[in-house]
């Protein structure tokens, strides 16, 4: 049904408190409470004539004790109804519905004070369930009522009942002639504190002085758009506070699971499934995108999410199976998981962009820092075809992952499948997420520098420790050979004794004798240990060269002549061909006696059925080239290079130092030493030394 | 005939180096220490002293130090267990320096060179060395 223009307009504002004050709205039922009865009356004048001036049917309802003598004079309009409730308000609800169904729509009712049932009524309640039926009748016939109650006749609790059973309850109250209207109660939830002031002039309700009717309606307009913006707003913040919340808890359970782990593929992972699980930011793709410090680019790190609706509904049908909570998921990393998503991989893979390729739309993305949604269906987009063909894309959202004014990379995510629209709310969301994904990423990196450095450090330590535990054990040794050394002269002198005294006694015997032999093997055993002596005292300390002008002949001559014997019984022949004026060169001799001592003693050891030994000595550039060489057993090839190592023999008896020493002699002397070996054929040790340090005056 | 003065605190080592210089031709005397050696010098003409280094009281190169400084030019040869001493030039002062051994040959070549060097040097213009 339509209603007419005016009720249309006072029909509007904020849920029936304008209506209110300004005029009746069909299908309210308003009750008045008031404290003075004069005030009602002359209040309804105005109402009565309002609504005559518009035609509108009014009936008016009045309880009495008896009938009334004079019916109310307001309106021609205005039909009275004197109802006489004697017995219980039951029987006036009878009543009432009599009143009620002679009437179609439309039509205005205004009740008498209700007080006076008061005292009939059976319970607090009685009142109220009157109300309530006068409101469900009201309400069907899209009628209105206004009702009056006295509030000094009734008590609290039926006041209260009343303003529940009303549809709007205005308490009416009277300070120094002026009528304030205050609504206690709209539809339940209104409770501010607005009110219009009327004025009671010579018994009237008029507004108040210098304001009219089109003003009132004005302020009322005026401040219900106040009140209906400060609503909208009030219902905006709290969608933004619901949002907000949402949010927060999701941020939380990301950042929360970020902060769990110090290990970069996982923090990707949970950032990547904080972008695009469906209790996460939802989107359908996330692609990680990091900066390269030391190459200068922007390269494709990870990336999750499905290539086709059909891979899509899989993994989504599978994640749904697998009831897992957001947590849990966030927490269901595994090394594996890369090579789940292949495809996204493959493309993300893809990219590794200089970052001095200004103009490429990625590198603008990450220099311009700020979240933006990239589409290449709106019309003002350039076309970046590289990145439409790498993402497959029409659109995507782009946010830079930001740590202290650096961009760290992007993080870029897209709705591939479902095609749905990237909102602001969407992208904000995504630069919060990533806010925190890039410090925590950042954090990850230095997590792993200080690993890295302290796993430095550590090896630094075990270094040490080796080197350290080396000079203990060369302090050992150190101490060892000193040992050594004490002992080995010790030994010597007596050695001398016995060794002499067997030799002296060894010559007075006949040499078929027995005591000959035994004398003799007294007098080898003891030059065997004498040498070993010697070669040991050697190598704990070579001593340092005392170099004279020497003439190399002469020594090895007295070298060849100290063990003529041993050549002898071995049936070893020596030739000896020293070149013509050799030059006198600087050595110490007894190192030299050692040197050639310990060749030749090799070279009879390895002869040991006779053999050939032949010497040569001559000048070369700068050098004396010695040559010593045997026709004995040889080296095998694999043993040839640590012939001169300390303690290396192939013999049972002797020391196996006595190479070890030659060479270092030889080393001191700033000459070489080597040898040249085949076996089966023999050796040849071949020494070089300096002439350099030769006297002026030659032999 | 030449005589040689040997010295040695080991008793064994003098019981042996007598008998195998007697041996050789030589008119040996022994000292047990340095002391004792410094006044056999002082007492008779020596031709050579063999003198061990490692000695209590007076060693070896303590020994040969105050010889050199004495007016006697008697020539010496150090002999001893010990390589060690030949980086101490004291000793360098010695004729030569023969570490000791069971086999004597090198002592004995040792003694002959020097004696032969020092008798060549007192007989100007005589016949040059036999080898």
């Amino acid at each position: 049904m339509s209603y007419p223009a005016e009720l249309q307009m006072l029909s509007s504002g904020i849920d029936g408190l304008d209506q209110i004050l300004e005029g009746p709205r069909w299908a309210d039922t308003v009750v008045f409470c008031l404290s003075d009865w004069r005030e009602y009356n002359a209040f309804l004048e105005p109402l009565a004539d309002f609504l005559q001036a518009r035609n509108i049917s009014t009936h008016y309802i009045r309880f009495t004790e008896r009938p009334a003598s004079t019916s109310p004079s307001v309106s021609k309009n205005l039909r009275v109804h004197d109802l006489f409730p004697i017995e219980s308000t039951e029987a006036l609800g009878d009543e009432l519905r009599e009143v009620f169904n002679s009437n179609d729509t439309s039509t205005f009712y205004i009740f008498d004070d209700l007080s006076p049932l008061a005292s009939l009524a059976k319970s607090d309640d009685a009142l109220a369930e009157l109300v309530r039926h006068i409101r469900l009748e009201v309400t069907h016939r899209k009628a209105a009522a206004y009702i009056a109650v006295d509030k000094n006749q009734v008590s609290m609790q039926t006041l209260a009942g009343l303003k529940d059973a009303a549809s709007i309850c205005v308490d009416v109250r009277s300070v120094d002639g002026t009528v304030h209207l205050q609504p206690i109660q709209v539809q339940g939830r209104y409770s501010e504190s607005m009110f219009l002031r009327y004025r009671l002039i010579g018994g009237r309700v008029e507004p108040e002085a210098g304001l009219d009717f089109a003003d009132y309606a004005r302020t009322l307009e005026r401040k219900s758009n106040e009140f209906l913006e400060l609503y909208a707003q009030k219902r905006a913040l709290e969608k933004d506070f619901q949002r907000s919340s949402f949010e927060l808890s999701l941020i939380n359970d990301i950042t929360s699971s970020l902060l769990s782990t110090m290990n970069l593929e996982e923090i990707l992972f949970r950032i990547l499934i904080g972008v695009t699980a469906k209790e996460g930011l939802g989107f359908n793709r996330a692609f990680l995108l990091l900066v390269d410090e030391q190459d200068q680019i922007l390269e494709g790190k990870t990336a999750i999410g499905p290539s086709s609706l059909d891979e899509a509904l899989r993994i989504w049908t599978d994640l749904n199976t697998r009831h897992l909570s957001f947590p849990q998921l966030l927490a269901s990393f595994d090394e594996e998981w890369q090579h789940r998503d292949i495809y996204v991989n493959q493309i993300v893979r893809k990219i590794r962009i200089p970052l001095r390729e200004r103009s490429h739309l990625l590198i603008q993305l990450l220099n311009r820092m700020q979240p933006e949604i990239i589409d290449y269906r709106a019309p003002s987009q350039s076309n970046p075809s590289e990145v439409l063909k790498l993402l497959e894309a029409q659109s995507f959202a782009a946010v830079p992952l930001l740590f202290r004014n650096r961009c760290l990379g992007l993080l870029l995510a897209d709705n591939l499948i479902t095609h749905k629209e990237i909102t602001p709310e969407n992208l904000e969301m995504l630069q919060t997420l990533a806010n925190y994904a890039s410090s925590a990423i950042e954090h990850a990196r230095l997590y792993e520098e200080v690993r890295s450095r302290v796993k430095e450090s550590e090896r630094h330590i075990r270094e040490l420790e080796t080197v350290q535990d080396r000079l203990m054990r060369s302090k050992k040794l150190s101490e060892l050979g000193e040992l050594a050394s004490k002992m080995a002269h010790e030994v010597r002198t007596p050695l001398v004794s016995i060794g002499g005294f067997a030799n002296a006694v060894l010559r007075k015997q006949r040499p078929d004798s027995e005591q000959y032999e035994y004398l003799k093997i007294i007098v080898e055993e003891v030059r065997r240990l004498e040498s070993i002596i010697s070669d040991v005292l050697a190598y704990v300390s070579p001593g340092i060269p005392r170099t004279q002008p020497s003439n190399l002949e002469a020594i090895l001559d007295q070298v060849l002549f100290m063990m003529n014997t041993s050549f002898k019984t071995r049936g070893v022949h020596v030739s000896f061909l020293p070149a013509d004026h050799l030059p006198e060169i600087c050595v110490d001799a007894d190192q030299m006696k050692q040197v050639f001592m310990a060749i030749l003693n090799n070279a009879i050891e390895s002869m040991p059925t006779g053999g050939e030994l032949t010497i040569s000595m001559s000048p070369q550039n700068e050098f004396i080239h010695i040559s010593i060489s045997d026709t004995g057993s040889g080296i095998p090839e694999d043993k040839l290079d640590k012939v001169f190592d300390a303690f290396f023999t192939t013999k049972s008896t002797g020391s196996g130092l006595g190479l070890n020493i030659a060479s270092q002699i030889i080393t001191n002397h700033k000459g070489s030493i080597y040898v040249e070996s085949e076996e089966g054929v023999g050796s040849t040790f071949v020494i070089n030394l300096p002439i350099a340090g030769r006297k002026e005056e030659v032999l | 005939m030449k005589t040689i003065l040997i010295v040695d605190d080991e008793k064994n080592l003098l019981k042996l180096y007598e008998k195998e210089f007697t041996e050789e031709g030589y008119h040996v005397i022994t000292a047990g220490s340095g002391p004792e050696a410094l006044q056999k010098i002082q007492q008779g003409p020596l031709d050579l002293v063999i003198l061990d280094i490692r000695m209590p009281d007076l060693n070896g190169v303590e020994t040969l130090k105050k010889i050199m400084e004495s007016t006697t030019k008697v020539p010496v040869i150090l002999n001893s267990a010990y390589t060690s001493y030949r980086d101490n030039f004291l000793t360098w002062a010695a004729e030569a320096y023969v570490v000791k051994s069971s086999d004597l040959s090198e002592l004995k070549a040792k003694a002959k060179e020097v004696l032969e060097k020092h008798s060549k040097a007192q007989q100007v213009g005589s016949a040059g060395p036999s080898d």
